[in-house]
């Protein structure tokens, strides 16, 4: 892959960047085997395709042209009082690219990140903020996420590097105008259009590696916040008319009816991931990070909706009043709050002839953003403790067909989630107390192919 | 790069249009309290009633628990004066698995005329049945279930001076896992309860608000007679309590208390015209108790609904059964069931 090639890269992430992607599964279930293997805990060691996930600067690493294809296949087994709740599974294709050139003699690579779910590319769901949910898992996960980023080294012992999420709102409405002939209604006469629009969103990933002394390697990456909103606007404008629609006698009540619906169907919070890596021998090497992730900007994802009624009633016309438009329930605020998530990773690899290798072990523990739900909304979570276990098989010039590298990586993790009790103030409550425990299998496997 | 962008969009454009409708709201918690619809003529083989009887009325059913789709029902049969509580087995909430049986007839002459109104809950060694009598409440115990043996006196007759102006009727039973037991009742159109160590033990009666000088009842008819434009459930006279307590995992024990509501009567209908309706209130102590802002079931579709008793048979599903009307003009009065969620219908019962 020559420099020449990037913008054509990049055009192509461009090209596929979809109308309806929303947020990603990524946070929940990690980013290729080998760091999902590895707890996540790979900010300051990411070198692979995951770079364009988990710090874009990991992707200045590489020096030569890599491409990755995993799956990635989860089990959610999520009960509340002891029943399953058959929350979706996530599963689809993971991979993508990384092309590394030469700016200016500068190491500097191209990256593209790709996450295909292979049920379905998005989901919307809409309940009332009383329906029990799980409201990290299920609809959340449904999503499609592509990522390209840049990378550069500026000097040896510094990589930085910056991407583009992209993600898509969608905005419509419609509006209805004419005569409408409250005795004849067949009569009326209605004029429509309907407005859809799909914007683009994008949010900045940015990250920084830097090599210390004595085999130690800092990291930092950044992740942005965003907000996926549908909006659904109606207008309709007109006359009601008692009487012949053009009878110039007959009553004409001039009217508007305005509805504006909003409701937030994707959210990530803010992320700011520290990461370090210690390579001890050149077989082992260990790794933390600390992660404070946002989540106290979440906002209640149930739809807010403004009704509005004016009608223009004339004088004179007695027992005619305009009817009262009903109010929507108050939205309860969420109260999120920050959380803190420590990773934990173990690599080591075991020279087999020319080939390698590697087994994998990784920890972290993901606190509960979702504060104690006495009210009337029943947004279920619990922490979460996420144990993995990986392998990754190296295997190095194979033959004049694939002169470079060859891995194989798998991985299985599992969540356990705390059980937690949800008990609710009022003894009225429509769905009472219950109690909420689960866990979470994840599998996954990626074959990545490195070019010399 | 072209074939791979071919790829990717082949990928893209096939995923999206094999999923499945999602899930993740199955068996989700409910606290069961409604609203509930009364199965009509086309999903009971006997017609609008689960139970009823010609020239007879069937009332106040009484659920116990037998099994994951069984439950015994105990009920009042009243002919001219004369009141014998009967038991029945329902098998899926509609289904009556025998032809009911006479379990309790007036023998004691405290008995007078008839027994009636029961309730039953298991205890350690058995079952102990509340029912009442022109003279007060009563207590049984029983072995099986089926043969019953009556208390030799009431355990309970009305005071006047503590707020039970009217005799003391339709009893409800808990009985806790140490053995102490709560009995709710009513009277003079509120619902009052009454606490013992044990089943042997002396009833001592409860004061829901021991701050005023007065005794206070757990439920009180409400203060608008208007009832707020909820017709039927908040004013008027409350009855036929119903009191069950439920476990929950999460370590808590929930009262819930189901009762008949009635409108006050008001002059645009001759000052006689009231409606009924089923509420349900909620307690953590048994003694504090929170009513719901709309009824459980409502009486438009049968204005004479009242003295609930639920019994749910899984996970999500509860059933109620409630006095109700066996025809249209309400001449033959029996016991209907309700279901909670309300929104299947069922299949007509063989």
């Amino acid at each position: 892959m020559r420099a020449t090639a990037l913008p054509a890269a990049l055009a192509l992430a461009l090209a596929l960047a979809p109308a309806g992607a929303r947020a990603n599964p990524l946070d929940m279930y990690g980013f290729l085997s080998r760091s999902t293997a590895l707890g996540g805990a790979v900010t300051a060691d990411v070198g692979d395709v995951s770079a364009g996930y988990y710090n874009p600067a990991g992707l200045a690493r590489l020096r030569s042209f890599r491409a990755e294809l995993g799956y990635l296949y989860t089990s959610p087994s999520l009960n509340t009082d002891g029943r399953d709740n058959h929350v979706d599974s996530t599963r689809g294709f993971v991979g993508g690219l990384v092309a590394p050139g030469r700016v200016f003699r500068l190491p500097f690579a191209f990256g593209l990140a790709v996450h295909v779910p292979d049920e379905r590319l998005s989901q919307v769901r809409a309940l009332p903020q009383t329906q029990p949910r799980w409201e990290l898992y299920s609809v959340r996960l449904q999503r499609l996420y592509i990522a390209a980023s840049l990378a550069i080294s500026p000097w040896r012992w510094l990589r930085l590097g910056a991407g583009l999420v992209f993600m898509a709102s969608t905005r419509g409405g419609f509006d209805i105008s004419g005569r409408i002939s409250a005795t004849q209604p067949a009569n009326s006469a209605l004029t429509h259009g309907v407005d859809a629009d799909l914007t683009a969103v994008r949010y900045l990933q940015a990250g920084a590696q830097v090599d210390l002394p004595g085999n130690v390697t800092l990291g930092a990456a950044y992740r942005d916040e965003f907000k996926l909103d549908t909006a659904l606007d109606a207008d309709l404008q007109g006359q009601i008319v008692v009487g012949g629609i053009n009878d110039p006698r007959a009553l004409t009540i001039p009217g508007h009816y305005g509805l504006r619906s909003h409701v937030m169907t994707a959210f990530q919070p803010r992320q700011v991931a520290l990461g370090a890596v210690w390579r001890m021998t050149p077989e082992l090497r260990v790794m933390a990070d600390l992660m404070w992730v946002q989540w106290s900007r979440y906002e209640n994802p149930t739809a807010s909706l403004d009704v509005a009624l004016d009608l223009t009633i004339p004088a004179g016309v007695p027992g005619l009043r305009q009817p009262s438009v009903p109010q929507p329930a108050a939205r309860e605020a969420m109260r999120f709050h920050d959380t803190f998530v420590p990773r934990v990773g173990l690599e080591l690899t075991t020279p087999v002839g020319r080939h390698a290798l590697a087994f994998r072990l990784g920890y972290h523990f993901d606190p509960t953003p979702v504060p104690a739900q006495a009210g009337l909304t029943n947004f279920i979570d619990a922490s979460r403790h996420v144990a993995a276990f990986g392998l990754g098989l190296t295997l190095r010039r194979l033959g004049a067909l694939l002169p470079g590298t060859v891995v194989l990586d798998v991985h299985a993790s599992m969540q356990l989630l705390n059980s937690r009790s949800i008990v609710k103030a009022d003894p009225n409550d429509p769905v009472g107390d219950y109690l909420a425990t689960g866990t979470v299998l994840n599998l996954g496997t990626t074959l990545a192919v490195g070019f010399e | 790069m072209k074939a791979l962008r071919t790829v990717v969009l082949a990928l893209v454009t096939g995923c999206g249009t094999l999923a499945s409708p999602g899930a993740g709201d199955t068996d989700l918690p409910s606290g069961r309290s409604g609203p509930y619809r009364l199965l009509d003529s086309e999903e009971l083989s006997e017609g609008l009633c689960l139970l009823r009887e010609e020239s007879v009325v069937l009332s106040d059913p009484a659920a116990l628990p037998l099994g994951p789709h069984r439950t015994a029902l105990y009920f009042t049969r009243r002919e001219g004066a004369r009141r014998t509580i009967l038991r029945a087995v329902v098998v899926d909430g509609r289904r009556l698995e025998a032809p009911p049986e006479e379990v309790l007839a007036p023998s004691l002459a405290w008995h007078g005329d008839g027994v009636g109104a029961p309730d039953v809950a298991a205890t350690r060694d058995g079952f102990a049945m509340v029912f009442d009598t022109a003279a007060g409440l009563g207590l049984a115990t029983s072995a099986d279930g089926r043969a019953w043996r009556s208390s030799d006196e009431p355990r309970l007759t009305a005071d006047a001076s503590l707020g039970e102006l009217t005799p003391l009727r339709a009893p409800t039973l808990v009985v806790r896992r140490d053995d102490s037991l709560i009995i709710a009742y009513e009277s003079a159109g509120a619902i009052w309860s009454a606490t013992a160590t044990a089943l042997a033990a002396p009833l001592s009666r409860v004061d829901a608000d021991e701050r005023t000088p007065r005794r206070e009842s757990l439920l009180a008819p409400g203060d608008d007679a208007r009832d707020a434009g909820v017709v039927g459930y908040a004013s008027g006279a409350v009855g036929d309590p119903s009191l069950r307590a439920e476990d929950s995992l999460a370590g808590r024990t929930l009262y819930r208390l189901f009762f008949s509501a009635r409108s006050a009567p008001f002059a645009l209908d001759g000052g006689s015209d009231f409606q009924r309706a089923v509420g349900l209130a909620g307690s953590f102590d048994a003694v504090h108790f929170t009513r719901s802002e709309t009824a459980a079931l409502g009486g438009r579709v049968d204005p004479s609904v009242a003295a609930p008793s639920a019994w749910s048979d899984g996970s999500l599903r509860t059933w109620l059964f409630v006095n109700g009307r066996c025809d249209s003009n309400g001449r033959n009065q029996g016991i209907r069931v309700a279901v909670a969620p309300g929104n299947r219908r069922y299949p007509r019962t063989p």
